[in-house]
């Protein structure tokens, strides 16, 4: 038993797995940080749960709200924060024709996967960016509220029309990190 | 000055305390007794008027009324009538009857839209989910507690029988 929830349920992933209750492993300090508070708050509802006597001699409520909210509030204006990215941009980079770098990524359909692959999250051009470097996302979307997502970067930005939004990781291994779009009007 | 105000005061204690005298009459006992079982099904216009009688005694001095009076004002205030009545007796298993149902509904709805629903996806059989698993450790996903890393015994990405031929 112990077997299985430790298998099912604790292992970490950079991409979704069946029956998955845990966190994906984490590529960015942030994700971290978020595994971090996810685990703290978790032992306060534990505590609270099963050691009432506990809680009910040393702890208020107040002081759990105390507990819970800074850390919380650290760690948001922590990620809020928009680290200056490395200098270059996807289009300062060429390619061998000497043309800008720009491209479509679009969802692989069922029907055009390869043997083995992700279903509804293998795209048809993987954006490449680098590790150990500050990398600004700065995004919108073209017709309605879209949302980009990344779970092992620890990422989840709306995708406004009309509006750029921007995120920053700092990626520290490499990897293929898959993410999907917390908004459901179409992906 | 002084005169007048000290003139109106004993004008309206005398007022009012003729007042209370006028209302002070006690209420018959029998008027009271059992109220707990009549109340109910006593009609809303004696419920009124005991009511108000009961208000007004009570606008006197309590240590004046009854333990009767006392009783039944505290009854027809707080007590297990409208409202606070008990539940009657099978009432629980109703409640439970009812979500039994509904639960019951919900299931028949839920094998139902299984029914009509298409196949599984192409990945949803053993052989796919296995070719997943290479596929995932060929690009070194999940390698810190995940598939990639070392030691790691369970399952991946296998969640599915094996094809049907």
């Amino acid at each position: 038993m112990l077997n299985l929830l430790s298998l099912s349920f604790l292992s970490s992933c950079d991409s979704p797995r069946p029956w998955g209750l845990y966190f994906q492993d984490s590529a960015t300090p942030q994700m971290e940080g978020l595994v971090e508070l996810h685990d703290n708050i978790m032992f306060y509802l534990v505590i609270i749960l099963f050691g009432s006597p506990i809680s009910h001699k040393y702890l208020n409520h107040a002081l759990i709200l105390i507990l819970i909210a800074f850390p919380s509030f650290k760690l948001l204006y922590l990620m809020d924060e928009v680290s200056d990215p490395a200098i270059y941009q996807y289009p300062d980079f060429l390619n061998t024709e000497d043309e800008f770098i720009e491209f479509d990524s679009y969802l692989v359909p069922e029907s055009d996967l390869e043997e083995g692959a992700l279903r509804m999250l293998e795209v048809d051009n993987r954006v490449i960016i680098p590790e150990l470097t500050h990398v600004r996302f700065i995004i919108t979307a073209a017709d309605v509220i879209h949302s980009f997502a990344c779970p092992a970067l620890g990422i989840k930005c709306d995708a406004y029309p009309g509006r750029l939004n921007q995120v920053s990781v700092l990626i520290n291994r490499e990897g293929v990190f898959y993410g999907l779009t917390e908004q459901w009007p179409k992906l | 000055m002084l005169r007048t105000s000290l003139l109106r005061t004993s004008r309206t204690a005398i007022v009012r305390s003729s007042l209370q005298t006028r209302r002070a009459h006690a209420i018959s006992n029998p008027t009271l007794a059992n109220i707990e079982k009549r109340w109910e099904s006593m009609p809303p216009n004696e419920q009124a008027e005991l009511w108000m009688s009961l208000r007004d005694r009570m606008k006197t001095n309590w240590v004046e009324m009854t333990l009767q009076e006392k009783k039944a004002a505290y009854y027809i205030a707080f007590g297990a009538h409208g409202p606070r009545s008990v539940t009657p007796p099978g009432e629980g298993w109703k409640v439970a009857g009812y979500t039994a149902l509904g639960v019951g509904v919900s299931f028949v709805i839920f094998v139902a839209i299984r029914m009509a629903a298409g196949p599984a996806p192409l990945t949803m059989n053993r052989e796919y989910q296995e070719a997943t698993n290479e596929y995932l450790k060929a690009q070194n996903s999940e390698p810190l507690s995940g598939i990639s890393s070392e030691g790691y015994v369970g399952k991946g990405q296998v969640q599915s029988s094996p094809k049907q031929k």
